[in-house]
């Protein structure tokens, strides 16, 4: 039987999900020999691992839709699915450590002088560089939406030029916040305020650097013809992605930026 | 708060020190509640009453629930605020003893000691 009677994909063997999954126990496992035995080789090989993987597997993928068209609307349909339950998941996530904050800051113990922020913390100013960063997410909001509005017009030069912006927004917030980090007063380790403070936006973080690293490989997808003004997906999901991302920053600013100062 | 006296009264002034008082007459000495009528003497007499009276920390509507942790911190920052209050003003010091009777009632005693020697080292996080 030469062609498939049904719209979906049946994926070829591919030996990435194994390997994935190997990875992921190389990275977890070399956690736990950095934090309590001071070594890195294992978290190392875990993470270039993952990394390796990673880029096959969605190399593999660009392959299937770009260049070889297995992606119908059924398949892209699934693809919209899956790509907005991960993004809920990753907001389940953050919940947590928006509870942790909460049960810490609205209740704070005497061991902390009963006060929010605790006896001896000097929060950072919300309206120096959290506000200038509150700004550049919602620019990169802007632009990313632009980027898309090309991209669905067939504008190529536009396309390009906004979505650079929104990577360029996006590397810029990832600098700034770690001048913040090396400037702050307090540190992870000072009391449950550093804990939540440095976990929430450190996770952020790393989200923003995720979200920005899927945009960088959209642009240059882009560049490469890969887009039709139709069927664009990948840079879709980066988008929902880099949203998903501002809005968990908004949350973040809102609370432990301004409220909790 | 009212009745401010420079005479040794009971001298309650700011707003930490409201604590567990109540702004109405009670009839009978439960021990809960002190009460202001704007006269110094009577206040003073009053918690001395109040004083010799107590029996254990009464009920504080500000911590209904099970949980009293804050109930003890509060008592606790409001009797040594108390001190300091009026060792400023040059006052007789008396009416703080209700905080230091309350604290004593519901603090666990590991508490109170950590808690001294933090304040005897200049690192007790509350604001005195």
């Amino acid at each position: 039987m030469a062609h498939q009677a049904h719209s979906y994909h049946m994926v070829d063997p591919s030996p990435w999900p194994i390997f994935g999954a190997a990875a992921a126990l190389l990275t977890t496992s070399g956690l736990i020999m950095w934090f309590h035995y001071n070594t890195s080789t294992l978290l190392m090989a875990g993470l270039l691992s993952m990394l390796l993987v990673m880029l096959q597997w969605w190399r593999d993928v660009i392959r299937e839709s770009t260049f070889q068209g297995h992606h119908t609307p059924t398949v892209q349909k699934g693809l919209r699915y899956g790509m907005i339950l991960f993004i809920t998941s990753e907001v389940f996530f953050f919940l947590g450590f928006f509870w942790a904050f909460f049960h810490s800051s609205l209740a704070p113990t005497p061991e902390l002088g009963g006060q929010w922020p605790p006896t001896g913390i000097n929060p950072l100013n919300p309206l120096d560089v959290p506000l200038l960063n509150t700004a550049i997410l919602l620019a990169s909001g802007v632009t990313v939406t632009w980027a898309h509005h090309s991209i669905t017009e067939g504008n190529r030069k536009q396309a390009i030029h906004a979505l650079t912006l929104t990577i360029a927004l996006g590397l810029y917030f990832t600098a700034l916040q770690a001048m913040e980090y090396h400037e702050t007063s307090f540190s992870i380790a000072d009391s449950i305020y550093g804990s939540t403070f440095f976990v929430a936006t450190g996770f952020h973080g790393l989200h923003v650097i995720i979200g920005s690293s899927f945009l960088t490989v959209c642009l240059l997808r882009l560049i490469k013809f890969h887009f039709t003004s139709n069927h664009h997906f990948g840079f879709e999901a980066a988008a929902w992605y880099w949203h998903f991302v501002d809005i968990v920053w908004l949350f973040l600013y809102m609370s432990m930026y301004w409220w909790g100062s | 708060m009212v009745c401010l006296c420079t005479a040794s009264g009971a001298v309650i002034s700011g707003g930490a020190l409201g604590g567990a008082s109540r702004w109405f007459r009670r009839e009978s000495g439960s021990g809960g509640e002190s009460h202001f009528d704007g006269n110094c003497d009577a206040m003073a007499e009053d918690i001395r009453t109040k004083l010799e009276h107590y029996k254990t920390a009464p009920f504080d509507s500000r911590f209904p629930n099970q949980n009293q942790t804050r109930n003890c911190w509060q008592n606790y920052l409001d009797f040594h605020r108390c001190e300091k209050a009026m060792a400023a003003k040059g006052a007789d010091a008396t009416p703080c003893q209700w905080y230091y009777r309350v604290y004593k009632s519901i603090c666990p005693m590991s508490w109170v000691t950590t808690w001294d020697e933090y304040r005897e080292e200049g690192t007790f996080p509350g604001k005195i």
